[in-house]
């Protein structure tokens, strides 16, 4: 496989670029609340990983740093380098993780939270869900959330990721330290928990 | 009409442009080419270059002659257009111990291997105002050919003085392993700065600032008595890499100036070596830049003390201070409206002066 | 040559962005950015025009303010400036923009959650009227530690009776991080609490970007016997539309010096000389009528 064959066509960075940007940034500015992404059609293995991938295609440059997790990681890395120029990092140190599975591997927990000097070298830890809903089902994980950008209070259910992942998030933050958390799901909806949220597991 | 009017704004700025038009180029008068002011003064094209962080002589000159000769607003021109140029590659390491020389002086030594080259320079020149300029004719003797870098003479380029010093232990070896550079355009560094950090901020600072500073080092707000090691101008090559070829292709060659500049260090620096060797400052700019130059190595050399004892030292104060495309944007911006915080402090001051008046019903 | 859609390369705006998205996550939190030289100078709204370009798309509508007015000459010079480089509309209307941004004020009329405030900032450094060192103000801002801020604000109240800060109050957001919110007057500054919109802050030339995501607390330094208090206008009014609850600029009309005042939001102004019942609607945490000087 070469890089011509990994080029991303259906990318446009100007416009594609910005508009995700906008709605990543009104997902983190009203944490847990649901926004269509409206991701392009990438050409990626699984349809579930676009909207992950065009954040990153969006986002991701030789300025920063990333690692892959997960079923088909390596291939998802050569993909990301290719169209981006961006970097592998190990998980210690990368700026972004993608975990493109129902879990880490518990790997999530060493990924970097900043220091108080510096708290916004923590990471952004990038899932892909398979769905979103505003409304518990019971075949997701409801989370109650409460902070800056939540009037009162918010509930976010998650398909498709592993009850042990979600449990282990409240760990990973310690205002200001801590990582931001994006959930790009499988039927194109986006929700951002960022470390500001503070939250407990329901269900 | 008042400086915010309601339909005002729009029609100012128009009728101010074709104002500022008219003053640059006034009716009668030939047009000044860009490569006049490109060939005839290389020296403001040399400092525009250096502070606008661009090395390309035709815009400085453009840039010189669209700010009617304003230095800061020249270089503000090449800072904004270089943030529009997309960054193709780092290239190579250059290496100025190979420039094509054509001037090279070291106070520190009467005589160095390789000569002392006087090359261009005013240093010995009288200044005396001269009249002939008034009414210059066209050159027709061709037989000096300025810049040519024939000093060397096509021999193999001198070896630097340092070298020299650090053979016999008085500068301290170069580190083995040298950490990337830091590019300040690229990446967000915090103080305390890494030396490249710090010395990039330099190289791009204004001259007005550095001489300033590093004036103060030199008269006694600070510990540094320099020597100019090596003074060198000249050529230097630039190489890129080609992917597929395995050495990297020159593509031509910029005008440069050199400094490393010596001193002793009379307290304990940061390592607890008390006065036994010498400290390197160093200095480096686009062009024909003697006096950057010599400034930047004596702040690089006064900011490397352990703690900071003189403003000079500082290198938060240094640094923050020396761009001049900061400090000029800051320092106008005051001529900008501020009426909403005034009229905060007017209230204010009127209170307390009525107030001081009835001190009988002063209330707090 | 042509330039990028509002004037930043891709690259640039990446920076932006990713900066941005760390200052919302960690409100009140001044994030270092990498600034570019714009055409604009430092000093002039670089940091607010960065945060715009990063946002700007082309179904987006801006306003531009300066000390309140659409009609400022520096304000009209930034809208110029995107017209040119990114083709968007612009607009004098409060409600019809998606982006506003300002330099000193935050308009009179409550922002709704589709739209962003972008600030135009200065100073960013909340701290630095106590401490010019950076190394020094940012260890102050990891560990919380706020104390010297306070004591300057007990030494003003020692010396004149009162906190006499006329603008750029400093506010504690989300319990954590004291920011300065730009040169607005106090009067402005209940506005950043618990509000629909989100409000940015850029500072260009000291590189920092920075966020009040909406539904934040944000609290305006005070002590319990010297609480914060706004500016109050008792006694005047708005000699064009006839507010006595707005912010007011003071004009001198003739050779005797006789004063008049205006609304400082000129287009909110215009609503009220069309509809003098228009709301400003910032809510109970506006306290509007709390006086804390201006005698007449």
């Amino acid at each position: 496989m070469t890089t011509a064959d990994l080029r991303e066509r259906g990318f446009e960075p100007v416009a594609d670029g910005q508009r995700l940007f906008r709605a990543v940034l009104q997902a983190t500015a009203r944490p847990g609340s649901l926004l269509p992404l409206g991701a392009p059609p990438l050409e990626v293995p699984e349809a579930r990983l676009r909207g992950a991938c065009a954040l990153l295609l969006g986002l991701l440059d030789l300025e920063v740093s990333f690692h892959a997790l997960g079923p088909g990681a390596a291939r998802l890395a050569d993909y990301l380098l290719a169209n981006t120029g961006t970097r592998v990092a190990p998980v210690e140190s990368a700026d972004f993780l993608l975990v493109a599975g129902p879990d880490s591997g518990g790997r999530a927990s060493r990924a970097k939270r900043g220091t108080l000097e510096a708290p916004h070298l923590g990471a952004t830890l990038v899932y892909a869900p398979a769905w979103l809903s505003a409304r518990p089902r019971a075949d997701g994980i409801t989370v109650r959330l409460r902070g800056p950008g939540i009037p009162g209070e918010r509930s976010l259910t998650i398909g498709g990721i592993a009850p042990c992942e979600i449990e282990g998030w409240p760990a990973l933050n310690d205002f200001p330290l801590g990582v931001d958390i994006w959930l790009a799901g499988g039927d194109g909806q986006l929700a951002v928990i960022p470390r500001s949220t503070r939250w407990n597991r329901e269900s | 009409m008042g400086y915010v009017a309601v339909r005002g704004g729009e029609d100012a700025i128009r009728h101010s442009e074709r104002l500022l038009e008219a003053f640059r180029r006034r009716e009668g008068h030939p047009g000044i080419q860009v490569a006049q002011i490109r060939e005839q003064m290389r020296l403001a094209v040399d400092r525009a270059m250096a502070e606008g962080s661009l090395y390309s002589p035709t815009l400085a000159a453009l840039a010189l002659k669209q700010a009617e000769g304003d230095m800061v607003e020249a270089a503000f021109l090449l800072r904004a257009y270089r943030s529009t140029l997309p960054r193709v590659q780092t290239t190579p390491t250059l290496r100025p111990a190979a420039m094509r020389l054509v001037r090279r002086i070291s106070a520190a030594f009467k005589d160095i291997p390789g000569g002392q080259i006087l090359g261009p320079t005013r240093d010995y020149t009288q200044r005396l105002l001269d009249f002939s300029l008034l009414d210059e004719e066209e050159r027709t003797d061709a037989s000096l050919s300025p810049m040519s870098g024939e000093a060397t003479n096509g021999a193999a380029p001198p070896e630097r003085v340092s070298t020299y010093l650090r053979r016999e232990g008085l500068l301290p070896d170069l580190p083995g392993d040298v950490e990337p550079p830091v590019d300040i355009t690229r990446d967000a560094v915090a103080f305390p700065m890494p030396r490249s950090a710090r010395l990039q901020a330099l190289a791009r600072g204004e001259e007005g600032a550095l001489l300033a500073l590093a004036y103060s080092s030199m008269r006694g707000f600070g510990n540094v008595h320099p020597t100019v090691a090596e003074l060198r101008v000249g050529y230097l090559a630039v190489q890129v890499t080609i992917p597929g070829l395995e050495t990297p292709v020159t593509i031509g060659e910029i005008l440069v100036t050199e400094v490393e500049l010596i001193s002793r260090w009379d307290a304990d620096d940061a390592e607890g070596n008390a006065g036994t060797q010498f400290r390197l400052g160093y200095g480096f700019a686009f062009g024909h830049n003697e006096r950057r130059t010599i400034c930047m190595a004596i702040l690089d050399r006064a900011m490397q003390a352990a703690a900071p004892h003189a403003p000079a030292e500082d290198q938060e104060f240094v640094i923050q201070h020396i761009d001049g495309i900061e400090a000029q944007g800051f320092t106008n911006h005051w001529k900008l409206p501020h009426y909403v915080d005034f009229q905060s402090e007017l209230d204010r001051l009127r209170a307390k002066r009525r107030a001081a008046a009835t001190p009988a019903e002063a209330k707090p | 040559m042509s330039y990028s859609f509002a004037f930043l390369d891709e690259q640039s705006k990446r920076c932006v962005r990713r900066a941005l998205l760390k200052a919302v996550a960690l409100p009140g939190y001044q994030v270092p950015f990498v600034s570019r030289e714009l055409p604009i100078s430092y000093g002039w709204g670089t940091g607010g025009i960065q945060t715009t370009c990063a946002l700007l798309g082309k179904s987006d509508v801006l306003k531009v303010i300066d000390q309140g007015a659409d009609d400022s000459v520096n304000a009209l010079n930034i809208k110029r400036f995107f017209a040119k480089t990114a083709g968007i509309r612009t607009t004098t209307l409060t409600a019809e923009a998606s982006i506003i941004q300002t330099r000193h004020r935050i308009p009179e009329e409550r922002l709704r959650a589709d739209q962003i405030l972008v600030f135009q900032v200065p100073y960013p450094e909340p701290l630095r009227r106590v401490e010019p060192r950076e190394t020094e103000t940012r260890r102050m801002h990891a560990e919380a530690d706020y104390g010297r801020m306070y004591v300057a604000l007990y030494e003003d109240i020692v010396r004149h009776g009162e906190i006499t800060l006329p603008w750029q109050y400093p506010a504690l957001v989300n319990g954590r991080y004291l920011l300065s919110p730009s040169p607005i007057p106090r009067f402005d500054n209940p506005k950043l609490h618990q509000a629909d919109c989100l409000f940015l802050f850029g500072a260009g030339r000291e590189k920092r970007v920075y966020a009040v995501p909406p539904h934040t607390d944000v609290h305006s330094l005070g002590f319990e016997d010297h609480p914060f208090r706004v500016e109050s206008f008792a006694g005047r009014r708005c000699s064009r539309c006839g507010s006595t609850d707005t912010y007011l600029d003071e004009v001198i009309v003739d050779a005797d010096g006789r004063r008049q005042h205006q609304c400082s939001d000129t287009a909110f102004c215009l609503r009220r000389r069309q509809d003098p019942a228009v709301p400003r609607g910032w809510g109970h945490d506006h306290p509007a009528g709390v006086a804390v000087e201006a005698r007449r």
